[in-house]
């Protein structure tokens, strides 16, 4: 049984523990921007009632998953021909690496002057945020094959292509699972980003009107609801990664 | 079980020669090799670790080209993988592909060299029976010892139906145990499909026990110090080949050759 060995329910303990002590602080302090634990469930609780609510979080993941599917899209073509190429994967290398540290927020004014605060905007750039890091790591991946594989194919007379079907991609798999497994997490935390600081749709956008109005059990009810998506995103995109690249580590 | 009967490929090298340039001062690692391996012959080429014994397997299956002299394969120059060529190499965890089954690996070649659906699956099943993998094709490699990866890799070289097999060190990341089992298997493919084999180790032992010839590489560059027939009956046995006065008098030349040399 799973539930017979503690390690496997510690969690559900740690997170009740820190539910209570929040809730013993919080009633002690008495103070507005430490709403109890209680209170916080209640606003959370009435918050789900709301058509408001979900429209927002449908936004919200219609955002980081569009922009994620768009950056996937246009990155791993990329990744993949940078990785072929010495000269392109020299020549490229630094800016890549250069560009896959900038955070979206930096470049947020700029794509908010060129579409406003549409979801255009924000799709933008969560683009943005996916983009580099799936590109590097698909370069990595075709960079990865090993040429044991390669001269045991070309051995069998394999075509190019056939090295890049049978060899190369199947190698780079799993980096580009792993830059999509990263790019999640940007996605969804530059999704709320967009609303939070550039009032585009969705959450973030919600999270901080709620700040602005003073509202603040809101506020930490929003704080909940973005810790669980980006948790259960999370698991889910585990979850694929495994069925897909089951050889991993192998 | 009934096999078709093929005929092995003849090898020749005349005065192969290999030097690799750039990155500095050019690398001579082999010198007017020679040497004519019959159809079915099967040949050992030995040397200490680093003579250039895998610069030669390269040469000889079109993966690497020579700097002067020629590799003939039936007469047939050799400058790219030759069709009738199969290969196995030492590592067979990176060899073989962990994201298909057994039997997809075994497979692959099949399918480039575009043969088809019906008999690509006959094949495979026939190789995997040969090699005694059986109830093993839909498995992973990952799922299996080191001995039945390389019985793997030997199953996916024989079932393109080549003529000559080129092994380089196939038996060198096992156990003792299996490798007496796979040395074995192997004599028992070439005498079930009289296909010539080339065998590039650096066991002494296992290159008297399994070939006709043995071919001693010694020196920098390495050239050809001498080419022993090796007199022993076949069928040979893991015990009694092994305690024939004649396989130690071999066994003992072939190790005065490459440590005389060094």
């Amino acid at each position: 049984m799973r539930f017979a060995n503690p390690k496997n329910w510690l969690w559900l303990i740690s997170l009740g523990g820190s539910i209570l002590i929040w809730q013993l602080v919080s009633v002690n302090l008495n103070d507005r921007p430490f709403p109890s634990a209680s209170k916080i469930s209640n606003a959370l609780w009435a918050m789900l009632q709301t058509g408001e609510f979900w429209g927002d979080l449908g936004v919200t993941f219609l955002i980081a998953m569009v922009g994620l599917i768009i950056g996937i899209v246009l990155a791993v073509p990329l990744g993949l021909l940078v990785g072929l190429n010495e000269f392109a994967f020299r020549s490229t290398k630094f800016i890549l690496d250069f560009l896959k540290v900038i955070p979206p927020i930096v470049v947020l004014p700029l794509v908010l002057l060129m579409f406003g605060t549409t979801i255009k905007f924000s799709i933008t750039l969560v683009v943005f945020g996916v983009l580099f890091s799936v590109i590097v790591q698909a370069t990595y991946g075709v960079r990865d094959t090993d040429p044991v594989l390669l001269d045991t194919l070309s051995a069998f007379n394999a075509s190019k292509y056939a090295r890049l079907k049978y060899a190369v991609l199947p190698s780079a798999l799993p980096f580009i699972a792993t830059g999509t497994k990263i790019a999640t997490s940007a996605a969804v935390i530059v999704s709320i980003v967009t609303g939070l600081v550039g009032s585009g749709p969705g959450l973030g956008h919600s999270l901080s009107v709620a700040e602005t109005g003073g509202n603040f059990p809101n506020v930490y009810a929003y704080v909940v609801v973005l810790g669980v998506v980006g948790i259960l995103v999370n698991m889910l995109v585990s979850a694929i990664d495994k069925r897909i690249i089951f050889w991993r580590g192998k | 079980m009934t096999h078709p009967m093929r005929t092995g490929a003849r090898l020749e090298l005349k005065d192969v020669t290999k030097t690799y340039t750039g990155h500095g001062a050019d690398k001579h690692v082999l010198d007017h090799i020679s040497c004519i391996v019959e159809p079915g012959e099967f040949l050992s080429i030995v040397g200490p670790s680093g003579v250039g014994k895998t610069t030669l397997l390269r040469l000889l299956t079109g993966l690497t080209p020579v700097t002067s002299g020629e590799i003939l394969l039936d007469g047939k120059k050799v400058t790219s993988p030759p069709e009738d060529l199969a290969i196995v190499l030492q590592e067979y965890t990176r060899s073989l592909m962990p994201w298909l089954t057994v039997e997809k690996n075994i497979e692959l070649p099949l399918k480039l060299k575009k043969i088809a659906k019906d008999e690509r699956g006959e094949r495979v099943q026939s190789a995997i029976i040969e090699v005694g993998l059986e109830g093993n094709g839909s498995r992973y490699p990952w799922q299996l010892s080191g001995g039945m990866q390389q019985r793997v890799a030997i199953a996916r070289a024989l079932a393109s139906r080549p003529r000559i097999l080129v092994m380089d060190e196939p038996f060198a990341s096992v156990d003792a145990q299996t490798r007496l089992d796979l040395e074995d298997l192997v004599l028992k493919v070439r005498d079930d499909f009289g296909i010539t084999t080339l065998l590039v180790t650096h066991d002494m032992d296992e290159a008297v026990y399994l070939a006709d010839r043995v071919l001693v590489l010694t020196g920098k560059p390495a050239h050809v110090a001498a080419e022993i027939a090796v007199p022993l009956v076949y069928p040979r046995d893991q015990v009694e080949t092994r305690a024939h006065p004649d396989f130690g008098h071999l066994r003992g030349e072939i190790y005065q050759l490459i440590r005389g040399k060094r």
